[in-house]
C-alpha cells in the first residue's frame, strides 16, 4: 500500500531529524561542538554551543558585506553553507534539508493534523522558483536597501528555543521580540501547518535551502550525481507524488505542454509528472509512494 | 507578459517583501534589542557600541520604537546581545561579565560552551583575538515610569584571575518624557 509505505520513509526521516537535533542543537550539538574543538575559540561563533554556532544564514548574508569578509574567511563553520551543504547537494540532493533539519521538518509534520482542505496550496497562485530566488535575493540585499533580517526570520533560533526548554533550559523564552514572534508564527501556521505540503518557510524564507536547491539543480546534469529519477516508461500519471511531495515539487504535465521559463525538467513523461530540481529535497516521500514503482533515488541511467 | 517577464515580476516581488519586512525591523529593533561589540581590555570609545562598525562607548534602547506586537506582548523586556566581545589585548584571558545599576532583574546568558551562568564566567582561556557571545535580558520597571529617572546601567568586563576591570559598556533606555541624563531634570 503506498500510504503505508510512504508512512514508513516519514518515519525515517523522523530519526534523521532526531540525528540532526543531535548534531547541531543544544544541548547536544556534537557536530558544533566538535568543529569548535578542532578549531579553537579564535573566530565567531566556533565557541558558541549551539544551532548559532553551525549558523546556515547569517554567511549567506555575509557574502555582500565587504566588512564581514574577513570572518567569513577566518570562521570554519561558515563553510558548512557557503560549501559544505552546497556540494554535499551537488553531488547527493539537498539530503539535509530532507533528512537532517528539524526546523524544516517540524511545520510539516505539525501540518499532518491539519485537514488539506484548509491549506493554502502556493503552486496553484504562485510561481514558486522565481519568488524562492526574489526572497534569496532580498536576505542578500536587505542590509543596503533596508536592514538585515537574517537573524530577526530564523527558524533555527526558533527551533533551538523549542529544543532547549524541551530539555530544561528556558533561556529561549525570556526574550520576545516583534520579528521573533511574526517569525515563529510565520514559520509554523500560515507557512507551515496551513500551507499544503508544510513547508512554505522551506520554499521562500530559508536561503541555506534555497543555495541548496540551486546546487541540486546544477548539479543533476551530471552524470554520477544522486537525485531522485524516473521512469517515464512506467509512469501511470496518477498524481500519488504529487499529492504527497511536502516541497509542492512535483507537477503534473499535459503532453502537449512546452518547457517553459526558468522551470526546470528533470524528467517528463507524457501525461505524466515532472519533478522540479530547484525545489526537490530528496526526501524520497514521492519513491515510496508511487505504486507503479517509476520513481528511485539513484545515478542517472 | 512573456513567461521571463512573469518570472522577473516574481523575483521582483519576494525581492519586495523581504525589503518590507526589513524596513520594519529596522523601524522597531532598536526599541526592543540594544546590539552591541565589545572589546577588551579597553577604555573609553573602544568599549563598545551598538554597531559593529562603529563603536560609539554606548547601547541606546529607544524605547517608543518598539513594535506593536513587543507593546502587546512583553513590553517590559529589552534585550542587550552581541555575537562579538573580544580579547584585543595580547595575553590570554579569562573573563566574567558584570552588570550594574540595571533595575534587579537582569539575567545574563552567553552561548559559549564555557559559560557558568552562576558566576557570570566564561570558564576557558580566551587567547588574544578570541570571540565570545554574549547576552542579557532587562526587566524595566512595570509600568514604565515617565519623566524619572532613567533606567540604565553598566556591562563590565573583569578579568576573573585578577578581579581588575577590563572594559565597561553604557546601556541606556530612552522614552518619550523619560530622562535620559542621569537625573530627572524633565520632571514637573
Amino acid at each position: 500500500m503506498p500510504h503505508s509505505q510512504v508512512t514508513g520513509n516519514r518515519l525515517k526521516r523522523l530519526s534523521g531529524y532526531a540525528i540532526g537535533i543531535v548534531l547541531f542543537y543544544a544541548p547536544f550539538a556534537l557536530l558544533v561542538q566538535g568543529v569548535g574543538m578542532l578549531f579553537p575559540a579564535s573566530t565567531a561563533g566556533t565557541s558558541i554551543a549551539d544551532v548559532h554556532g553551525a549558523c546556515l544564514r547569517m554567511p549567506l548574508g555575509w557574502l555582500t558585506q565587504p566588512w564581514m569578509w574577513p570572518t567569513l574567511g577566518s570562521s570554519p563553520i561558515s563553510w558548512l553553507p557557503l560549501a559544505v551543504l552546497p556540494l554535499a547537494a551537488i553531488a547527493l540532493g539537498p539530503l539535509f534539508c530532507g533528512w537532517l533539519c528539524p526546523a524544516g521538518a517540524l511545520p510539516e509534520y505539525l501540518g499532518r493534523i491539519v485537514p488539506d482542505k484548509f491549506k493554502f496550496d502556493f503552486k496553484r497562485y504562485v510561481d514558486i522558483v522565481p519568488l524562492r530566488y526574489g526572497f534569496l535575493a532580498g536576505l542578500l540585499l536587505a542590509p543596503f536597501v533596508a536592514s538585515s533580517i537574517t537573524c530577526s526570520l530564523c527558524n533555527f533560533g526558533q527551533m533551538q528555543n523549542l529544543v532547549g526548554g524541551a530539555f530544561g533550559d528556558p533561556s529561549g523564552f525570556v526574550f520576545f521580540s516583534s520579528m521573533g514572534i511574526i517569525a515563529a508564527v510565520l514559520w509554523i501556521v500560515p507557512l507551515g501547518m496551513f500551507t499544503k505540503g508544510g513547508r512554505g518557510w522551506c520554499l521562500f524564507l530559508c536561503p541555506a535551502g534555497t543555495v541548496m536547491g540551486l546546487s541540486s539543480k546544477l548539479g543533476a546534469r551530471l552524470p554520477w550525481t544522486m537525485r531522485v529519477r524516473g521512469d517515464a516508461s512506467a509512469c501511470t500519471g496518477c498524481g500519488t507524488c504529487e499529492d504527497v511531495c511536502p516541497m509542492r515539487a512535483v507537477d503534473r504535465v499535459q503532453s502537449a505542454e512546452p518547457a517553459t521559463g526558468i522551470e526546470p525538467i528533470e524528467q517528463r513523461a507524457p501525461g505524466g509528472h515532472t519533478i522540479n530540481g530547484h525545489l526537490c529535497i530528496q526526501c524520497q516521500d514521492c519513491v515510496s509512494a508511487c505504486p507503479a514503482g517509476a520513481l528511485a533515488y539513484g545515478r542517472a541511467r | 507578459m512573456g513567461s521571463r517577464g512573469k518570472s522577473f515580476a516574481w523575483v521582483i516581488l519576494g525581492m519586495t517583501l523581504v525589503f518590507s519586512l526589513g524596513a520594519y525591523n529596522k523601524s522597531i529593533s532598536a526599541g526592543e534589542r540594544g546590539g552591541f561589540v565589545m572589546n577588551y581590555p579597553a577604555t573609553g570609545k573602544d568599549a563598545g557600541g551598538p554597531s559593529p562598525r562603529a563603536l560609539t562607548g554606548a547601547v541606546i534602547v529607544t524605547l517608543d520604537s518598539r513594535g506593536i506586537i513587543k507593546r502587546t506582548v512583553q513590553p517590559h523586556v529589552v534585550e542587550i546581545a552581541s555575537h562579538v566581545v573580544t580579547n584585543v589585548g595580547d595575553t590570554s584571558r579569562r573573563i566574567r561579565f558584570k552588570t550594574s545599576g540595571f533595575p534587579a532583574d537582569t539575567e545574563l546568558h552567553s552561548r559559549d560552551r564555557a559559560w557558568n551562568a552562576r558566576t557570570g564566567e566564561i570558564e576557558r582561556d580566551l587567547a588574544p583575538g578570541a570571540v565570545v557571545d554574549f547576552s542579557m535580558t532587562v526587566r524595566l520597571p512595570d509600568p514604565l515610569p515617565v519623566r524619572s529617572v532613567p533606567v540604565s546601567g553598566t556591562i563590565a568586563i573583569i578579568d576573573a584571575s585578577s578581579g581588575k576591570q577590563l572594559s565597561t559598556l553604557p546601556v541606556m533606555f530612552q522614552q518619550s518624557g523619560f530622562a535620559t541624563a542621569g537625573d530627572d531634570c524633565c520632571a514637573p
